[in-house]
């Protein structure tokens, strides 16, 4: 594992999706790097997700027309969004949907 | 009233995206149409199309920006960029602020609507790139080349079927000439050589399954062909300023279209080298 939710592998995947559509070399890219900083604007973003969708046929549940991810979430029936701001948050979230759709 | 001249012409074609080598081509009466390669034929019975080889949307776009395009609109910006270098313009922010981008289309982003609803229909996937609207609206050649050029003026598209790039060029006209823009850029691009829409074209009986012949007795019907042309129009005086020649003089614009079925254009025309 290395960090609390995601394993090495699938943030290495992330940092290649988020490498390519901000043109961004992938050694620059961290657990801790903001896509803000990245100067991902909002298209790119959703080019993002759509990557993340194709490469492990899922579907990200996100809110539109932002330039930040944020996560629509439902627990217990209550529906509420989460910021995604780092490409850690991203695979951690990119993570337990993988997982979620393993156990189904 | 302005006297309106073409000073920059740019072009993509299936006999040569330059102006010379398209030029060459034309005298030497060289056809475009050949067999039709680009695309799977297996269901089609189509065999010969007028086809644009060998552009590399890669030499001439980032990664970034030739997502957002498709091959119709990757056609129109290339061509406009090289009117706009032919015509020796430059185009100042205070020009930029009024220049108008005209651009005709008669079917947008073929392409990428094609491999929407392949993908969709056809493979059953549900996941649809997210710039598929943006590329294949049929206004979107016009868009992508007003932000490459950096043009802000009216930028709009003009959708009549196979006169469209006449009649944006028609508009452009009026424009420069009433003073509504200080310059154009106007033309048409299509790049409609896909399975779904030659399909579409085989239901109309149109095309021909050999060659275009038209006004022979034995003619079989229309090839679809894929290209673009841009011209940059400006006042005579402008052009004079910077001792710019004239590729050609437009002296008047006007169309018509008769009210009944069979479609008769009396587009723009111009002719005046020098």
């Amino acid at each position: 594992m290395g960090d609390v939710g995601m394993t090495v592998e699938m943030l290495d995947e992330i940092k290649v999706i988020v490498s390519k559509r901000v043109e961004v070399p992938i050694e620059q890219l961290t657990n801790d790097t903001r896509l803000d900083d990245l100067g991902a604007e909002s298209l790119d973003v959703i080019e993002i997700v759509y990557d993340i969708e194709e490469k492990f046929d899922i579907a990200v549940p996100i809110t539109p027309g932002e330039s930040s991810l944020l996560l629509e979430t439902e627990t217990q029936g209550a529906k509420s969004s989460v910021k995604l701001e780092t490409i850690g948050d991203i695979a951690r979230a990119v993570q337990s949907l993988v997982d979620a759709k393993s156990r189904r | 009233m302005n006297r309106v001249v073409i000073t920059g012409i740019g072009i993509v074609s299936p006999v040569g995206s330059n102006l010379d080598e398209f030029w060459t081509a034309l005298v030497e009466g060289r056809s475009g149409i050949g067999p039709l390669t680009i695309i799977p034929t297996e269901r089609l019975s189509t065999r010969v199309a007028a086809q644009v080889i060998g552009f590399d949307p890669d030499a001439h776009f980032q990664s970034k920006q030739a997502h957002l395009l498709d091959r119709f609109a990757q056609f129109a910006v290339f061509a406009a960029r090289a009117a706009v270098r032919d015509a020796h313009c430059e185009i100042s922010e205070e020009l930029a602020l009024d220049a108008a981008t005209v651009i005709g289309s008669g079917g947008g982003g073929q392409s990428t609507m094609d491999a929407v609803y392949f993908k969709f229909y056809g493979q059953s996937s549900d996941k649809v790139h997210p710039l598929s609207i943006p590329r294949w609206m049929v206004n979107a050649a016009a868009s992508q080349v007003s932000i490459d050029l950096g043009l802000r003026g009216p930028t709009w598209t003009v959708a009549t079927a196979c006169a469209s790039g006449a009649h944006a060029i028609g508009q452009a006209f009026h424009m420069v000439r009433n003073g509504q823009a200080p310059m154009a850029v106007a033309g048409g691009t299509d790049a409609c050589l896909t399975v779904g829409t030659i399909k579409a074209w085989e239901a109309l009986r149109a095309l021909s399954t050999d060659t275009c012949r038209p006004f022979s007795r034995n003619r079989s019907g229309l090839v679809l062909g894929e290209g673009a042309a841009m011209f940059v129009l400006e006042p005579r005086e402008r052009a004079l300023a910077r001792r710019r020649s004239r590729h050609a003089r437009c002296p008047a614009g006007c169309s018509s279209k008769p009210g009944r079925r069979r479609l008769r254009q009396c587009p723009w025309y111009g002719h005046d080298p020098q």
